[in-house]
């Protein structure tokens, strides 16, 4: 039976490890979509600065809890840049996020979670870790997220970016733990932003980001 | 006599002045993705006195055209850069267009 659920901490949190990064330019918005066989998602996020942003989405992710349902969950969310350095050639930052929201799913009442993200770059190379955990009655996921990105050649504002990027996601939650590699063909201009990728499996999965 | 002369050309000078656009180049750190820096153009676009934006991330570079032959201090352009999650490390006025900079950075 499907419950509704009041103070649950925002699982958003996957999709933070689909796209680069969970703040946009200051006084900007970004529109969001997540879709992949296990998980779909629709958000817009709004940064007042550079340093946080605020967003608002929904996210259904099929068997997250280890229960033969589906997860939905409306949320608010608040992320923060903790540190920033920019380099002459190169930038890096530490970013921390969490959120509250409602979710439906079967057997759980509530949930809490906590998320950070350490990304380096340049123009030909990118690298991130990304660590979440959401624990509640009934549940507990946390996955970690390591991605190597290459550029053959430096893109700049007029010309579109393009990147092959590597992952190794490490899973656990009620049901199973596993480490699955993904590859991704990550492309990018000033206003669009899309990772078309591929699992292990065979799984497919796209992020598209606007700025606007 | 004389004074009149320099009196005549201190006027032209200001009246050449204010009829063309001033253009500044800053040198930034941290230029390496288009998706973020655009917040740099849109940061300079929403400021009333600025009519034109070029970066490159290459150069490292942020341009922009002053309106009105105006001047923004040094101060005022650091903090938007630095709001836009950027740091500064070099500011020069220069008297090339903005059009220059660009046909100078597509011609390398």
């Amino acid at each position: 039976m499907k419950m509704p659920l009041c103070s649950v901490l925002a699982l958003l949190a996957f999709a933070s490890a689909a796209h680069a990064r969970p703040i946009g330019y200051a006084g900007g918005q970004m529109l969001m979509l997540d879709a992949s066989d296990d998980l779909q998602q629709l958000s817009v996020t709004h940064a007042p600065s550079f340093r946080y942003a605020f967003a608002a989405g929904h996210l259904r992710a099929a068997d997250l809890t280890g229960a033969d349902d589906t997860l939905s969950t409306t949320y608010l969310r608040a992320a923060i840049l903790a540190k920033r350095w920019n380099l002459p050639r190169a930038q890096a930052n530490v970013f921390v996020w969490g959120g509250l929201g409602s979710a439906r799913y079967a057997g759980a009442d509530g949930s809490r979670h906590i998320g950070a993200q350490v990304d380096y770059e340049t123009r030909r190379i990118y690298t991130s870790l990304v660590s979440e955990l959401h624990e509640g009655s009934g549940f507990s996921y946390r996955f970690d997220t390591a991605a190597v990105g290459i550029a053959p050649y430096e893109h700049d504002m007029e010309r579109m970016a393009s990147w092959i990027v590597l992952k190794a996601k490490h899973t656990s939650n009620a049901r199973d733990t596993s480490l699955k590699p993904e590859i991704a063909w990550r492309m990018f201009t000033a206003k669009w932003w899309l990772d078309a990728g591929i699992d292990a499996d065979g799984k497919p999965s796209i992020n598209l980001m606007l700025n606007y | 006599m004389k004074s009149l002369r320099l009196m005549l050309i201190f006027t032209l000078a200001l009246a050449s002045a204010a009829t063309h656009a001033k253009t500044i180049r800053l040198e930034v750190n941290g230029l390496v993705c288009a998706f973020c820096a655009n917040g740099i153009t849109e940061a300079f676009n929403r400021r009333g006195d600025v009519s034109d934006v070029f970066v490159s991330l290459e150069h490292r570079l942020v341009a922009i055209t002053v309106k009105d032959g105006k001047d923004i201090a040094d101060a005022e352009l650091t903090k938007t850069l630095t709001d836009a999650g950027y740091t500064v490390v070099g500011i020069a006025r220069v008297d090339t267009t903005l059009d220059a900079i660009r046909a100078e950075v597509a011609n390398e």
